[in-house]
């Protein structure tokens, strides 16, 4: 039997201020398998995504990548860090973090850098990226003066510039028009029709419904609420009502839970 | 629900009064323009069509510049300076650097160095010599408190001479570090000076200038949303006050700024070494450049000693 590519047995982390951040969660994620995380606000995705990535550490529990346990003593070791960093890229939910250089062109060049290939290559792979998202008439514009938009894309194209195997994406679509969202979920098939690993976080549960192999659903106390398929569990009501995704008035159509937002102002019906 | 207060409407007010906008959002808005600056001076670091300073190679570039800084510090006689001054205006000149991006950073410290910091040396009781213009000279012993006033104050010329020295010391200085920064990417001048010894030191003035806009950004975000939020323009105090509760806000969320700045760095593959697209090179350019700047440095200190010593200064 294959290793998972990431696995996380009964993590636990609580921030410097002693909240918690998730609490005992396992999650393991097979090789080119697309997994989302589903949960309300503050309960756990950025956290448990991060444990993933080597960005925090636990306190109790362990992630393993690649069958090797992360640490910061294990990811002190300068080959297994640059393996590791090139095969599993993080997108941040907050897209400033990421964008840190003067131009759009040199945020997406800072990772191939990183990677030692040489200046041609590099440049090489910009541009193409660039391209494919539609970026080049934004290249040499300050990553700082764009819309909110812009930057999730930019950060998307800085991410997979370095070209890794596995992504873990922190909520990809929150700032994205309908139009840009729709342009994600194809952006995600074509990654995982290249053979790539996705780990997405996201309250939406459109997206999530798109893109998902396989869901983890995490309640509001920080634990995984559940686990399957996304078939069953997102047309679980009483599942999704209780770690307060939907509201009250969310219904089922189309054998998918439908969430719209409930007001009197606008009446629609369905078919 | 929602309380029912939410539901009523302003009442219309007449046209606002005009105010001149608040010292507060003045600064703000400097702010935020000395971020356009720095902007700018990557801009103008990485020109369509780059001159000789830009091509150079950026450790050749720091390492002459460096050197040329270090030849002033032997210089004792301003028009020696200025012949180093002179070379590097005349290389930026030659490099299409327009001189306002040269001077318009730091014109205005040389005068304020002049009289803060240079002036003083200029009196007798700092450096006695001829007098030039004297201040004052008392016939009788003065106390002022316990403070014995000196019988003379003059302004001589050796202190007038020294004071000239030290500020145009200073300015060939500062114009050698601005016409460093203007032609040199950021990322090629981090590249350029780091080395085992100066590694930790290089992070730290990666990660400041990483996050230095963000910061900015934050700040403006912050006092845009509390104006949103304001029905009436505050009092000068009340922004005062409000300013300094932000400052503390500010730092925790720099500090959590600079943490998650420094994991996206690391998540991208960052292992505390600069790397920049720009390759070293060495070339003839190179070549050149460092022969004409050891010719200069040479020239000027020569000059230095042997001709300009039997002037008068
Ligand atoms: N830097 C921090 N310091 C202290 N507590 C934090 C910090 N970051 C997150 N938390 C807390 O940890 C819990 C989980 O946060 P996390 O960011 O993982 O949630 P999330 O599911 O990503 O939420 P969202 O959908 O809003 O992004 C929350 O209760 C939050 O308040
Ligand atoms: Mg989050």
């Amino acid at each position: 039997m294959v290793a998972p590519l990431l696995q996380a047995e009964a993590v636990t982390y609580h921030y410097p201020d002693g909240r918690a951040g998730i609490v005992e969660a396992s999650v393991s994620v097979a090789e080119g398998e697309s997994l989302v995380i589903l949960g309300a606000n503050a309960s756990g995705k950025t956290t448990l995504l991060q444990l993933l990535a080597g960005l925090i550490f636990p306190a109790r529990g362990t992630v393993r990548a690649f069958d090797i346990v992360l640490s910061e003593q294990s990811l002190q070791d300068g080959d297994f860090a640059r393996t590791f960093r090139q095969r599993v890229g993080f997108l941040f939910q907050d897209t400033d973090a990421m964008l840190f250089s003067a131009t759009v062109y040199d945020d997406i060049a800072f990772g191939p850098l990183q990677l030692d290939l040489t200046p041609d290559e590099v440049r090489r792979r910009v541009e193409e990226t660039l391209s494919l998202l539609g970026l080049s008439a934004i290249a040499q514009q300050p990553p700082h003066q764009l819309s909110g938009g812009e930057k999730k894309k930019v950060a998307l194209a800085a991410l997979l510039a370095v070209s890794p195997g596995a992504l873990l994406l922190d909520e990809p679509t929150s700032g994205l028009d309908p139009r840009s969202q729709r342009w994600f979920v194809e952006l995600a098939g074509e990654l995982r029709a290249m053979g790539k690993t996705l780990v997405t976080a996201t309250h939406d549960l459109h997206v999530a419904d798109e893109i998902a192999d396989r869901v983890i659903v995490l309640g509001e106390d920080h634990r995984i609420a559940a686990e399957g398929p996304p078939e069953r569990l997102l047309r679980d009501l009483d599942l999704l009502l209780s770690v307060n995704l939907v509201h009250q008035h969310a219904h089922i159509h189309d054998g998918r839970v439908h969430v719209h937002p409930h007001s009197h102002l606008h009446a629609h019906d369905h078919q | 629900m929602l309380p029912s207060w939410v539901a009523e409407a302003a009442p219309a007010r007449s046209a606002p009064r005009r105010r001149s906008a608040g010292f507060i959002q003045r600064t703000l808005h400097q702010t935020a323009r000395f971020a356009e600056h720095t902007v700018f001076a990557e801009r103008v670091a990485r020109p369509a069509r780059p001159g000789l300073l830009h091509t150079l190679d950026a450790r050749i570039k720091l390492l002459s510049i460096l050197g040329l800084i270090v030849a002033a510090t032997f210089l004792h006689h301003v028009p020696s300076l200025w012949v180093l001054a002179a070379f590097i205006a005349a290389a930026a000149a030659v490099s299409r650097i327009p001189a306002r991006a040269l001077f318009h950073r730091f014109w205005w410290s040389v005068p304020l160095v002049f009289v803060i910091a240079a002036l003083p040396a200029a009196l007798n009781l700092v450096t006695p010599g001829d007098s030039l213009l004297t201040i004052y000279r008392l016939d009788e012993a003065v106390r002022l408190g316990r403070l014995q006033l000196p019988p003379e104050l003059t302004i001589t010329r050796q202190g007038l001479a020294s004071a000239a020295l030290v500020t145009t010391r200073l300015f060939v200085g500062v114009l050698f570090a601005v016409t460093l920064t203007l032609t040199t990417r950021w990322d090629d001048l981090l590249k350029a000076a780091y080395c085992r010894a100066s590694a930790p030191f290089v992070l730290i003035l990666t990660m400041a200038y990483r996050y230095l806009f963000v910061l900015l950004r934050t700040v403006e975000d912050m006092h845009l949303a509390k104006r949103a939020r304001t029905i009436l323009p505050g009092t000068p105090s009340a922004e005062r006050r409000w300013i300094g509760r932000r400052v503390g806000a500010l730092f925790s969320r720099s500090r959590h700024l600079t943490e998650r700045v420094y994991s996206a760095m690391l998540a991208r593959g960052y292992r505390g070494e600069p790397k920049a697209l720009t390759a070293f090179h060495l070339e003839g350019t190179e070549a050149a450049w460092v022969l004409a700047c050891a010719a200069v440095a040479s020239l000027a200190l020569l000059a230095d000693r042997l001709l300009l010593a039997k002037l008068p200064w």
